[in-house]
């Protein structure tokens, strides 16, 4: 009775009691898969509008993909920067479980935001990759504008079947707080990109028949719509507009997928049977849908929030507490910080378990990593004191040659977190000329 | 565009954008270059409207504020709110006349609020007359009146929750149950809720998800539930700023009216399945198609909940015509005719027309608009639904219109069954109920919580106690004052034991523990628990795993009973110790929340949200009586309110019903809220005001709150 309270037993119910589809139950060849995007590769899409990133591909003729991984709440910074910076650095204790990939991360320091007046724990998600200038309420509240991933996604995603895919792992059931503190990804004000948080649901639309649409509907439903456009004002029109852009994107979606789906073969993936209630379990098995994703080019970009910002459930941290703690309110007593800590660690664990995953993918030459910039980190530096400098950022994989790996990049205090985010977009092949507050690149971070 | 009612604190406004302003996007929201315009307030027109008959009082605005309101601000204000550094980065000093006031009406609501709730000014300095805040108030709600309709709130389109998508499917498919599965219903079955009689029962038995499974009466399987719609901060779920649509949700909403429509079950409990779905046997081919065309001519307006076009009627028809040409088989055909027009947008999003707003008299055609606009937006609210079939009749009559039938309308509807909505949708959201559901008190620091295996933590029961005691106060259309202070509750065994109720003295015999889902009608003999304050879902829902917060249960107050939600903590807080202070893990709550308050930045706030906490400090972190802490010291329960002094929750609610205004014009709101999906605006006030005036004088009916808001213009404009 008591499982049943703390994971939505409703949801799970639901899937349990329904016959595995085909799809699901097919057993495959594992990680030795053909990949499946180098027949695919014709090479206009996606290498082209890579061009610009300047360096040698480290992996010949392969897609760069670009994930981005949130922690909540901010992280205790005394024990996760290194002292050393350059090639030499050292891996303090929340940093240790990334030892044995000293070689494939960058860690960064000293990169800050500006804090707009209001929520600062809202801010710290929903705005850390807007492109939004930090002092323009763009939603009437908060800098909530299409972010770095749906800038990124508009562009690279056009050559596989989601242009982009959103996962967190918030399975709560009560899950009343607003939007504002359970979304990175955001296609313009007031405009989150849904994430999902049950992994059978994932799997189902990614590579089940979730979102099959009839074409003979999706032409009815799309002339009822312009009908309708024609009778509105322009706030309805926008707010039509969000019904249009999605019809697009599912047509798009399915032609893709159409041609995809020949492609991929079996996946080697066991559908769980409820989201699990241990916070690891759960990150990791939504982690591997990403990595899975991307192995069969599913999509190039992708976000995975951890948890909400501020949110009060307490949750089991498995392996690190014995019982149910509450993350934000132990990062506001600073006589935990020891145990807050301990869940920083933790997250890096994860993070260390999906970048191990990605290295042993084999992909052309190299591995899935190599093509890969992913990004851990979170809005808020110090969580008891919402302070928005001195923010947490670790980068695992190369983007596929474009950076060197394997260093401690202090980056000079008061450096825009904005200017990584002009260097994502660059390494992705994406120009832009400013993004939110940046004053360029960051320095010294692509040759 | 300003989002904030008319209890907004100052720390959020202190921005560094122009606070007149608001940003609005000139084109597609979906392109990442859009360019921003900035549109301004329009001030130059509220000069024209404070013509001679909206004037109250017989001085013109421009010398009521310099004789009136310019002196009141140098004498009480200015002091400290003066320049950009003035206290709480509120700068009142920069309003030299009359038309300074009009940019930025508020910041004046929100000053006048201060000062009749007696926090502004402080203390210890000098105090206004009664006669100068009359001045004061009159002339802020006379400005504010003279603006009214210039700000037209944003968009009219907005897509059905996931709470108004069920209930809508439910009515339009005239299904004999639910058939989703949706936590938030708390209880799921209806046979104790009988509103027309005007009574709840002595006893409920309360069969929820939340006790077990078997004994579900709703959901089909196969069918997946829609993902939860979020509230947004301080409002509710169904407000327009929070409904977007993503790809991802557009492909739930195909994917589940294709699961419903072939899930066998759906078929057996829908009231319309034989005669839309079924073609009549020994019919010929063109007789199917006649039947189709009028089925679906007869269910558009029901599922676009509003008059149809030929044209449109036509859109569909035609697609049934090439599926039954393809297939041959008349069902399928039906099902994706149907499965189409429940992703279409007319069905998806809520459509609020507008009456041509002309010299002339309107038209028969906009009246008849804005008489399905208000069938809407009357179901909406008190069913969180479409309309049925005689509210659909009312409007094609044009009777919505007029007061008088929409009295009658409000009458019938509360009686309906499908009001309950408004208790599980609006009121568990207002009450922040399912916050309860997630509680997860330490188990070795209470394991009473868990000491029966077999059965749900006593939160679940906390819940449906809340639900059932807010259903009451509906039903029986008592003051909504039973809120703060009330002499009866609704409990099982298992919550009387918790909250030390003798079962034989309150119903003279003691029931079975383990039939929890039994709730039965108590009175309490004292007055420490009753009212939403006390009761143990706010308890515990507002405690840490390991112990009480003062501060959330405070701030629980200021937001749920006085619509006045503490502004979050600010960035950069000062940590909680000193070098050579006291060891803080030693002090009890009461004492480092005092070290807290030190701090001047935290103090301004903390100084109001804490005491209210202190006052509840007898109920421990789980909702149980207690004298002392676990140390064995005894607790201090003197809170306060507005500065007065109390001890413990009885006297706490005496002082909140000693200034019952300032609780009626808060539920006010938040109804008011629910009821137009939208936060408040400041421009509202002059008539949320005139509304708590009139609740009041009808003793505080919980339906006088309901028919204000319905009769309020506000909701008929």
């Amino acid at each position: 009775m008591l499982a049943s309270l703390k994971n939505s037993p409703v949801e799970s119910r639901d899937e349990i009691m329904k016959p595995i589809s085909r799809r699901t139950v097919l057993r495959g060849i594992g990680a030795t898969i053909a990949l499946p995007w180098l027949e695919a590769m014709s090479g206009a899409v996606s290498l082209g509008s890579q061009a610009s990133a300047a360096t040698t591909p480290l992996v010949a003729g392969v897609p760069k993909r670009l994930a981005f991984m949130y922690i909540p709440n901010g992280v205790i910074g005394s024990k996760w920067f290194p002292t050393k910076t350059g090639k030499n650095f050292d891996l303090p204790e929340s940093l240790q479980p990334l030892a044995k990939f000293q070689k494939d991360i960058t860690v960064i320091s000293g990169l800050d935001r500006t804090y707009l007046t209001g929520e600062p724990h809202s801010q710290a998600g929903s705005c850390w990759l807007t492109s939004a200038k930090p002092n323009e309420r763009v939603d009437g509240v908060n800098a909530i504008d299409i972010t770095l991933d749906q800038v990124i996604a508009r562009q690279v995603g056009k050559a596989t079947p989601f242009s982009s895919i959103e996962l967190s792992c918030n399975s709560f059931l009560d899950n009343m707080e607003p939007k504002i503190f359970d979304a990175i990804s955001w296609y313009g004000p007031g405009n989150d990109a849904k994430s999902q948080n049950d992994p059978r649901k994932v799997f189902k639309r990614l590579f089940g028949d979730a979102g099959q649409v009839k074409r003979s509907v999706l032409d009815t439903v799309l002339s009822d719509a312009r009908n309708l456009e024609q009778s509105l004002g322009v706030d309805d029109r926008r707010k039509l507009d969000e019904y249009l852009t999605s019809v697009r994107s599912i047509e798009e979606r399915l032609a893709k997928q159409d041609d995809s789906k020949g492609r991929i073969g079996p996946i080697d993936y066991t559908v769980p049977e409820e989201i699990p209630t241990n916070r690891g379990e759960y990150i990791r098995m939504m982690g591997d849908l990403m990595v899975l994703a991307f192995q069969t080019d599913q999509t190039r970009v992708a976000s995975l929030m951890v948890g909400p910002e501020r949110w009060e459930t307490p949750q089991l941290y498995d392996g690190v507490f014995d019982k149910p703690v509450n993350h934000h309110v132990m990062t506001h007593d600073t006589a935990q910080d020891e145990r807050v800590a301990k869940i920083d660690q933790f997250h890096v664990e994860q993070y260390a378990y999906l970048i191990n995953r990605l290295k042993t993918m084999r992909e052309g030459d190299g591995s899935l990593l190599d093509s890969c910039s992913f990004v851990l980190g979170s809005g808020l530096g110090n969580g008891a004191r919402h302070s928005y400098e001195q923010l947490p950022v670790i980068i695992a994989g190369s983007g596929n040659g474009s950076f060197e790996t394997g260093r401690h990049l202090a980056a000079k205090k008061g450096t825009r977190l904005a200017n990584l985010w002009m260097s994502m977009a660059n390494v992705m092949g994406v120009e832009l000329d400013e993004f939110a507050d940046s004053t360029g690149q960051l320095s010294g971070f692509t040759s | 565009m300003v989002l904030l009612g008319g209890t907004l604190w100052l720390q959020s406004r202190t921005a560094p954008v122009n606070q007149a302003s608001v940003f609005q996007r000139a084109s597609s929201s979906s392109r990442a270059t859009t360019k921003l315009t900035r549109v301004k307030f329009n001030s130059a027109s509220a000069a024209s409207i404070s013509s001679p008959e909206n004037e109250s009082a017989s001085t013109k605005p421009d010398e009521r504020f310099k004789k009136q309101v310019r002196p009141f601000l140098e004498n009480f204000c200015l002091d400290c709110h003066t320049g950009e550094d003035g206290e709480s980065g509120v700068d009142l000093d920069q309003f030299l006349k009359h038309e300074d006031v009009e940019k930025d009406l508020e910041i004046w609501l929100h000053a006048l609020e201060q000062i009749e709730q007696g926090s502004m000014p402080p203390d210890d300095s000098d105090q206004p007359s009664k006669r100068q805040v009359k001045d004061l108030t009159e002339y802020v709600l006379s400005t504010i009146a003279s603006r009214a309709g210039e700000d037209q709130p944003l968009g009219r389109l907005r897509r059905l929750n996931r709470v108004e998508y069920e209930n809508t499917i439910r009515d339009l498919f005239r299904l004999s149950r639910n058939c989703f599965n949706n936590p938030a219903r708390i209880i799921q079955t209806n046979d104790y809720f009988k509103p027309m009689t005007g009574r709840m029962p002595r006893y409920v038995l309360a069969v929820s998800h939340f006790y077990n499974s078997h004994r579900r009466h709703s959901d089909l399987p196969g069918v997946s539930n829609l993902p939860v719609d979020p509230p947004v901060e301080h409002g509710f779920a169904n407000d327009q700023e929070a409904l977007s649509l993503s790809p991802l949700l557009l492909e739930n909403y195909f994917d589940i009216s294709t699961a419903l429509l072939n899930n066998s079950e759906f078929a057996e409990i829908s009231g319309l399945w034989d005669s839309m779905f079924i073609a009549a046997d020994g019919t010929t081919r063109d007789q199917q198609i006649s039947h189709a065309h009028e089925q679906i001519s007869l269910f558009l307006p029901r599922a676009f909940r509003r008059t149809t076009t030929t044209k449109e009627n036509e859109r569909y028809q035609l697609l049934f015509d090439s599926e039954f040409a393809d297939s041959g088989n008349f069902t399928e055909a039906m099902k994706t005719t149907v499965s189409a027009i429940l992703v279409s947008p007319n069905f998806l999003f809520r459509r609020e027309f507008l009456p041509q707003e002309t010299e002339s008299q309107p038209d028969r055609e906009s009246e008849l608009a804005a008489n399905f606009a208000m069938a809407n937006r009357l179901s909406y609210f008190l069913w969180a639904s479409m309309p049925d079939d005689e509210l659909f009749q009312a409007a094609r009559e044009r009777r919505l219109t007029k007061l008088a039938s929409l009295d009658r309308q409000v009458d019938r509807m509360l009686d309906d069954e499908r009001v309950k909505s408004l208790a599980t949708d609006f009121g568990m959201q207002w009450l922040k109920v399912q916050k309860a559901a997630s509680a997860l008190p330490d188990k070795s620091k209470f394991p009473e919580y868990y000491q029966h295996e077999q059965m749900p933590p006593p939160a679940v029961s906390m819940m449906i106690e809340q639900l059932l005691f807010f259903e009451a106060i509906m039903v029986e259309n008592r003051s909504i004052l039973e809120f703060i202070s009330s002499d009866f509750a609704f409990l099982n065994r298992q919550l009387m034991d918790w909250y030390q109720v003798n079962p034989k003295t309150a119903l003279g015999y003691t029931p079975k523990l383990e039939n929890f889902e039994d709730f039965f009608r108590i009175k309490w003999s004292n007055r420490h628990r009753g009212g939403v304050i006390s009761s143990g879902a706010m308890l515990v829902s507002t405690s840490t795993t390991t112990r009480t917060s003062p501060v959330y249960r405070g701030a629980w107050v200021l937001d749920v009973i006085f619509n006045s939600p503490p502004p979050p903590a600010p960035a950069d807080i000062p940590p909680l110790e000193s070098a050579d202070g006291p060891d803080v893990t030693k002090l009890n709550v009461r004492e480092k929340l005092a070290i807290h308050r030190e701090d001047a930045a935290c103090a301004s706030c903390h100084d109001r949200i804490d005491p209210m906490g202190f006052a509840l400090e007898m109920f421990d972190g789980v909702g149980r009586w207690r004298l002392n802490y676990e140390t064995g010291e005894p607790i201090d329960l003197t809170g306060s309110l507005n500065g007065e002094p109390f001890k413990g929750s009885a006297l706490f609610k005496n002082a909140i019903l000693k200034d019952k205004t300032r609780f009626v014009r808060a539920f006010v709101e938040h109804t008011l809220k629910y009821a137009l999906g939208r936060q408040l605006h400041y421009s509202d006030e002059p008539e949320i005001r005139r509304m708590t005036d009139e609740i009041e004088k009808a003793n505080c009916r919980f339906r006088s709150v309901i028919k204000q808001v319905v009769g309020s213009e506000l909701f008929r404009r």
